[in-house]
């Protein structure tokens, strides 16, 4: 159970990616979803693939754990699939099918596989960064790339800090809720039989001292915190500071040129398929 | 009921390539009225083993039966079955006090019996719930309607305890029952074990790491390091072997550091209890002088 939690898959390795400023992974991931948006024709997704291939290969990660991640969103992928195969339709089209408002057509056969491709290369992508990178070093950059908005007094500091918590917690919170349903089903409950009212009602025994639980955490951590004279960003300095590098002018100059790529595909290609 | 397990192994990861073992090869029996003790550092398995023995963990290799129950076969131990045994063993978690989840304490008290008896009526859940806060020591009439959330600590404790013996369960298991109490608080919880020992709890299995404890309170405890059941044997038996014990990177009581440093002038051969360390120690002086 603990295991499948998406957020804590980090997978410690010493390759490339793992190395680069997660600034620039952040914003080059950033960079390779707008390229994926970007893409009008077929071609183009070989070039993101090819993207996405040499990442995974720099990543030192096994190509099956990244192809794992699209297990937790395969359901989503298949309905919208379908729904687009179904409902996708353009002016003066003969259909290979039809019937009441559903029908298949060629461009509905494209624009679903288009979508689904989409959502598989982000998913992916994504994956790539969230296995390469530990939460901590997440936070950290997502809290530099925010900094712009404290001359507005947004409080980035403690949102990354919320943010970092929040992870940190998770499997502590998982660990607890495997607990408390041992210990109420030691004491008889039964989460599996009756109907969904009853099913849903034999959830108070967990939630209410799961909720206690988080509260009293929440509490502790606060004390030692404090204890430990922390106030806030005010005059705080990082332990771990952010450093660019080779590595990143490298790993943007990779995702430019496949932007450029694309977009030539795009302008050039689209007769291509 | 008797406890038999058999070359009971358990991995949590029993599909990665090289699985850790949190049991391995645990054979062991707990008999009808024991006063049971599970010894060993933390994670040597203690918790997992406890789990088996209501089938909150399922038997993965080797064997378990609990008085008729087998574990093992899983055709037969359907749900039905499952609850049943439930009932017959109860469980007291590590700090059961945060399980609590009730409106009142007794309504926490009351939900084991609600779930174990189906079609119990009102009067029949009230019998209950108050003789087991009777049992812990509870003041029903004053404690019942107050939110769990508000009494003391202790009192929590007391009232988690409750709940699980209200459905008189023939084996008692506690994880750590002593975790986080006072000296005070110990003494009257193992007043407290000893005193439903001797009503509808047979037997009383206790999983402790306080070498004290164990010589005081238990009649039997077995010894776990890394998933293995490494020495099982009464007190006597346990102690008198020290160096064993360290090897195990647990200790032994103090009565038995004493025991061991009076060696060479005197030899004791005591059952390690407080009580029976000092009878043993006066007599030997009074043959001296
Ligand atoms: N839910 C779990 N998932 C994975 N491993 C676990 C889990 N619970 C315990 N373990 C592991 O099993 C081993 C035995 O743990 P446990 O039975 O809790 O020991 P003890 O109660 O003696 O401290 C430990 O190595 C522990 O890390
Ligand atoms: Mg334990």
């Amino acid at each position: 159970m603990r295991n499948d939690v998406a957020f804590g898959q980090y997978y410690p390795a010493n390759s490339f990616v793992h190395k680069l400023d997660p600034r620039v992974k952040i914003l080059l991931l950033i960079a390779y979803i707008v390229l994926i948006f970007v893409i009008r024709n077929f071609l183009g997704f070989a070039v993101a693939i090819a993207l996405l291939a040499l990442a995974v290969a720099f990543s030192g990660v096994p190509v099956m754990k990244v192809v794992k991640s699209i297990r937790a969103i395969l359901f989503i992928i298949i309905i919208t699939f379908i729904i687009n195969l179904l409902l996708h339709r353009e002016e003066g089209e003969t259909p290979f099918f039809e019937w009441w408002i559903f029908a298949v057509t060629p461009s509905s056969i494209r624009f679903s596989l288009f979508m689904a491709l989409r959502l598989i290369s982000l998913v992916m992508g994504s994956s790539v960064l969230t296995l390469t990178t530990t939460p901590v070093r997440l936070t950290d950059g997502i809290e530099s790339l925010l900094y712009p908005l404290k001359l507005i007094k947004f409080p980035v500091h403690e949102l990354a800090l919320v943010m970092s918590i929040a992870l940190r917690f998770i499997p502590t919170l998982m660990e607890e809720t495997e607990r408390i349903i041992s210990a109420q089903k030691a004491r008889g409950a039964d989460f599996e039989s009756g109907n969904l009212f009853s099913r849903i009602k034999s959830l108070v025994p967990i939630l209410i001292p799961l909720i206690v639980s988080a509260f009293r955490r929440a509490d502790e951590l606060g004390e030692a915190m404090e204890s430990r004279c922390y106030t806030g960003s005010k005059n705080r300095t990082k332990y771990k500071k952010l450093t660019l590098g080779y590595r990143d002018a490298i790993a943007t100059l990779v995702v430019a040129a496949a932007f450029v790529g694309v977009i030539m595909l795009n302008i050039y290609g689209v007769n291509v398929i | 009921m008797e406890v038999v397990c058999q070359n009971l192994s358990y991995s949590y990861s029993p599909s990665s390539k090289n699985k850790k073992y949190a049991l391995s090869d645990v054979t062991l029996t707990i008999k009808e009225g024991d006063f049971f003790g599970v010894i060993g550092h933390t994670g040597s398995g203690k918790s997992t083993f406890i789990q088996h023995l209501n089938g909150l963990i399922p038997v993965q290799n080797g064997k378990l039966t609990v008085g008729e129950y087998d574990l093992t076969d899983k055709s037969r131990s359907g749900k039905a079955k499952l609850k049943e045994l439930r009932r017959k063993v109860g469980m007291v978690f590590q700090y059961p006090e945060y399980q609590l989840f009730a409106e009142t304490v007794f309504e926490d008290v009351a939900f084991g019996v609600r779930n174990f008896y189906k079609q119990a009526s009102a009067e029949f859940i009230a019998q209950k719930v108050k003789s087991a806060m009777q049992l812990v020591g509870l003041d029903f009439d004053e404690l019942k309607d107050k939110s769990p959330f508000s009494i003391s600590g202790g009192q929590k404790r007391r009232v988690a305890l409750a709940g699980v013996i209200a459905v008189e369960p023939e084996i008692l298991v506690l994880d750590e029952p002593c975790a986080g109490l006072d000296p005070q608080g110990k003494t009257s919880l193992w007043q407290l074990l000893h005193k439903l020992h001797g009503t509808f709890c047979k037997t009383v299995i206790v999983v402790s790491h306080d070498m004290n404890d164990v010589a005081e309170q238990c009649d039997k405890a077995v010894v776990f390091s890394d998933g293995k059941a490494v020495a099982c044997g009464s007190p006597r038996e346990l102690f008198s072997g020290l160096e064993d014990l360290e090897k195990l990177g647990l200790e032994s009581p103090v009565t038995g550091y004493l025991t061991e440093k009076l060696k060479p002038s005197v030899t004791l051969d005591t059952d390690f209890t407080i009580d029976d360390f000092c009878d043993k120690l006066v007599e030997k002086l009074k043959e001296k002088s």
